[in-house]
């Protein structure tokens, strides 16, 4: 193989080299990323969803094909992330995702799995559903986030009392500004002007 | 209402089934899966998953070696067992300036209540230090006379071999992280040994009553 063939090697598999260096960043940072909370779930945890979005946003039109015929109006995605956002914050699943190598790439692979089946369902939910699965997620994180600070009980052996009240700040501002975003983006859509141009384009 | 009924049923006659189908198989998932992880809905955090084990199925104390204040080496079983009465254990560092120091005082009180009472027959203390590096007997004598420990019933061991050591603690459910500060925390708690040298039970620290009175009842 000359280098010319090689650097075409190179660029055809440029992609997967590319996923290969971020999961091996990801498993090599393992150690102290998840060793204070606050990184762990509020820098770890989101790497990994927008992981799971942006492999959602290259999916195969036939496999998003397929997903869609299980997942109408993104049902059962967004339930499968709301379920696993919800697990993994439980203190007993972070603990063992500390311990354990082997649960810890199974929570790696879940979020991933939430992130894509985030993406693939987003836009076919519609505002109502998005509204109910946002709001009741952001209730639950904002729920666990005031729990965390609580200054009496360490709930996780793997993290000391201040990571986690931190951790806790964290989770209630999170839980806090995405539904504020989500809901600025509502009201600027809801607020442009009818007759803009981009309404025109659509509507001919 | 008849109408409701026809919209769900056409729903799930078209192409709203296989969706419901996967909704209702991940909701069955998810439940399992969090029913194995807090055993059956115990307990939420690992220190609670770990009592509720202990509850339920009360742990042999391995054969490992250990060292007391006076350098004595023995198996921790044999060093439970030979001695005959319930003890109460908890870990330490003695370098510990936190919450360790909180488990000194309620041993302290602990030894005192047990004096008070003339319980000294029945029951003892056992504090082992996780610092084998820097716990040598003369340290842990040195601890234990300022602790004002009473050395016919308050006894203080390290761990020969930190293999052992790590052994002792994965098994008891101990873990012990930095503090930031160059110490350690770790789930700190008392842990009672019947006389068969069976990990029975665990308290908090506060509750240093109740594990008193539940190893009278094991002595008894």
């Amino acid at each position: 193989m000359n280098a010319g063939e090689l650097r075409h090697e190179i660029r055809r598999y440029r992609l997967a080299l590319l996923i290969g260096a971020l999961i091996g960043a990801l498993w090599g940072s393992r150690h102290p990323i998840e060793s204070r909370m606050g990184l762990h779930m509020l820098g770890q945890f989101p790497v990994l969803v927008w992981g799971g979005v942006w492999l959602g946003a290259r999916l195969p039109l036939s496999w998003q094909g397929k997903v869609a015929l299980v997942n109408r109006f993104g049902l059962s995605g967004l339930v499968l992330a709301s379920l696993v956002t919800a697990f993994w914050m439980i203190p007993a699943a972070l603990d063992l995702a500390v311990a354990s190598r082997g649960v810890d790439i199974l929570k790696m692979l879940a979020l991933v799995a939430a992130g894509l089946a985030l993406q693939q369902s987003w836009r076919a939910s519609g505002r109502a559903l998005q509204a109910y699965f946002l709001i009741t997620w952001s209730m639950m994180t904002v729920t666990i986030g005031l729990i965390f600070q609580d200054p009496t009980t360490r709930l996780c052996n793997y993290y000391r009392l201040d990571d986690q009240q931190i951790a806790g700040y964290g989770l209630v501002l999170v839980g806090v500004m995405i539904v504020v975003i989500w809901f600025w983006q509502v009201v600027a859509e809801t607020m442009r002007p009818k007759d803009s141009a981009l309404d025109r384009a659509i509507n001919k | 209402m008849g109408r409701i009924l026809k919209n769900i049923a056409d729903g799930l006659n078209g192409s709203l089934g296989p969706t419901i189908t996967l909704t209702c198989c991940l909701l069955l998932c998810a439940l399992i899966t969090t029913a194995l992880l807090t055993r059956g809905f115990e307990g939420w955090t690992t220190e609670a998953l770990r009592r509720h084990a202990i509850m339920d199925h009360p742990l042999p104390l391995p054969a490992l070696q250990v060292m007391d204040e006076t350098g004595k080496q023995q198996r921790l079983d044999q060093y439970v067992r030979l001695d005959g009465r319930v003890v109460l254990i908890d870990f330490i560092y003695t370098r510990c300036n936190s919450i360790c120091t909180v488990l000194g005082e309620q041993f302290q009180q602990a030894q005192a209540h047990i004096e008070q009472h003339g319980l000294q027959q029945k029951v003892r203390l056992l504090s082992i230090s996780f610092d084998a590096q820097h716990d040598t007997p003369a340290v842990l004598a040195s601890y234990a006379s300022r602790m004002h420990a009473d050395p016919a019933m308050w006894h203080f061991a390290t761990v020969k071999g930190r293999a052992s050591l790590d052994l002792l603690l994965r098994q008891f459910g101990i873990v012990v992280i930095p503090d930031g500060y160059g110490g350690f925390i770790h789930n700190a708690a008392i842990h009672v040994v019947d006389r068969e040298a069976r990990l029975e039970h665990i308290y908090d620290l506060d509750d240093f009553d109740q594990a008193l009175a539940h190893a009278l009842a094991l002595h008894a």
